[in-house]
């Protein structure tokens, strides 16, 4: 018998062992120090000790209830979080941008009377519209400048730009990352004169 | 039956029935399972709210139970992992302290350890408690409550092999820990 049958053995039995274990311990001392250990663990015999009050079925279903309680209120905790959560995405991915005040104005100080001229306000795109003078022009440049910021942040790489032909289908690979500078809110705000005058020409 | 009846989802015979038997097992059992738990933990206080959890977890399994005869199996099997979730939970804990030099645990010796008086007792609980988890209980519940190393294996939803493991290794670290020594307890 190997050591470690010898420990099965002993383990699952008590004495008187059995011949073949017996004769195991008597060439070895570990198992045998084992064994002396199980013999004297198998004769602790479980502690005297006074007995507790009964648990009454009350309280067994009272704490089936309060745990029912908890896991409705942590459910509709998480609910409401995560209502609460969509709600937020919702409203803030929908709201309009700001509208352009008197007070985001920079007024400078001329000396001469205030005169709309690159402002880009509503009230100054109105009275230009009505006098008809400097108008155009605004317009002219805003455009421009629509056409230019377009150039450099929107390029069709495969089909029309030339920087990018020599690459063939690669091209979509080394492309820069397309710029949102036209949806920005600054830039969408700027254009606001713009998009009015030409809804009300 | 009335307590039960107020959180029966339906009044079928079947669901009576199951209330019926859990009470009835709840009678039985509960004397052993306070006994186990006290065994296990070595604490009054925590081993009936370690029994009161378990047989809330009962409660709420109970339809689980296909025969009614292994009942108190399966009540013993929900204590002693309950209980070992809690030793593991303690033993953390204690750690912690020690880790942050918050002083030793709770030096005083509990109600067990008081009543039962004897040194011998004194010195195992206190080495039951620094052993491994799943060392500890398997030496209760085999020397302690009396279980073969099936019964132990069954308790502890492990196989036999691992039992075995770990009575050797809680047998070898006892010897170490001066709790148990050869021919008898010091």
């Amino acid at each position: 018998m190997k050591c470690r049958d010898a420990v099965h053995a002993l383990l699952e039995a008590s004495p008187p062992w059995s011949p073949e274990l017996r004769l195991h311990l008597e060439g070895c001392a570990r198992c045998r120090s084992l064994a002396a250990l199980h013999v004297s663990a198998s004769g602790l015999g479980a502690p005297a000790l006074p007995a507790l009050p009964a648990i009454a079925r009350e309280g067994v279903l009272g704490e089936v209830r309060r745990r029912r309680v908890r896991r409705r209120t942590f459910a509709v905790a998480a609910a409401s979080l995560g209502v609460a959560g969509l709600a937020w995405m919702i409203l803030s991915s929908s709201s309009p941008p700001p509208e352009l005040s008197e007070d985001r104005v920079e007024v400078v100080d001329t000396g001469q009377p205030p005169r709309p001229e690159g402002s880009l306000t509503r009230e100054a795109a109105v009275e230009d519209a009505a006098q008809g003078e400097e108008g155009p022009a605004e317009r002219d440049a805003l455009a421009a400048l629509v056409v230019e910021v377009r150039g450099y942040s929107r390029r069709d790489v495969v089909g029309q730009d030339d920087v990018y032909r020599r690459f063939g289908a690669l091209a979509s690979w080394v492309r820069p990352p397309d710029s949102r500078a036209l949806e920005a809110t600054p830039f969408r705000t700027a254009l606001m004169p713009l998009v009015y005058l030409e809804s009300n020409p | 039956m009335k307590g039960t009846a107020i959180l029966e989802e339906s009044g079928s015979p079947a669901t009576a029935m199951a209330a019926m038997d859990f009470d009835a097992l709840l009678e039985a059992e509960q004397g052993a399972l306070l006994r186990l738990a006290r065994r296990l933990v070595w604490d009054a206080e925590e081993a009936r709210d370690l029994v009161q959890a378990a047989l809330a977890d009962a409660y709420e399994k109970r339809r689980g139970l296909r025969d009614g005869a292994a009942g108190a199996a399966w009540l013993r099997r929900i204590l002693v992992s309950r209980a070992m979730s809690h030793l593991r939970r303690r033993r953390v804990w204690s750690a912690l302290r020690d880790a942050l030099d918050w002083g030793p645990p709770e030096v005083a010796p509990s109600a067990e350890e008081r009543y039962a008086g004897a040194q011998r007792w004194d010195t195992l609980s206190r080495a039951l408690r620094a052993l491994p988890t799943q060392q500890a209980t398997a030496f209760t519940l085999r020397y302690l409550e009396g279980l073969d190393v099936d019964g132990v294996a069954e308790a502890m939803g492990i196989g036999r092999g691992s039992v075995r493991t770990h009575l050797h290794r809680a047998l070898t670290r006892l010897k170490a820990l001066d709790a148990l020594v050869e021919g008898g307890t010091p």
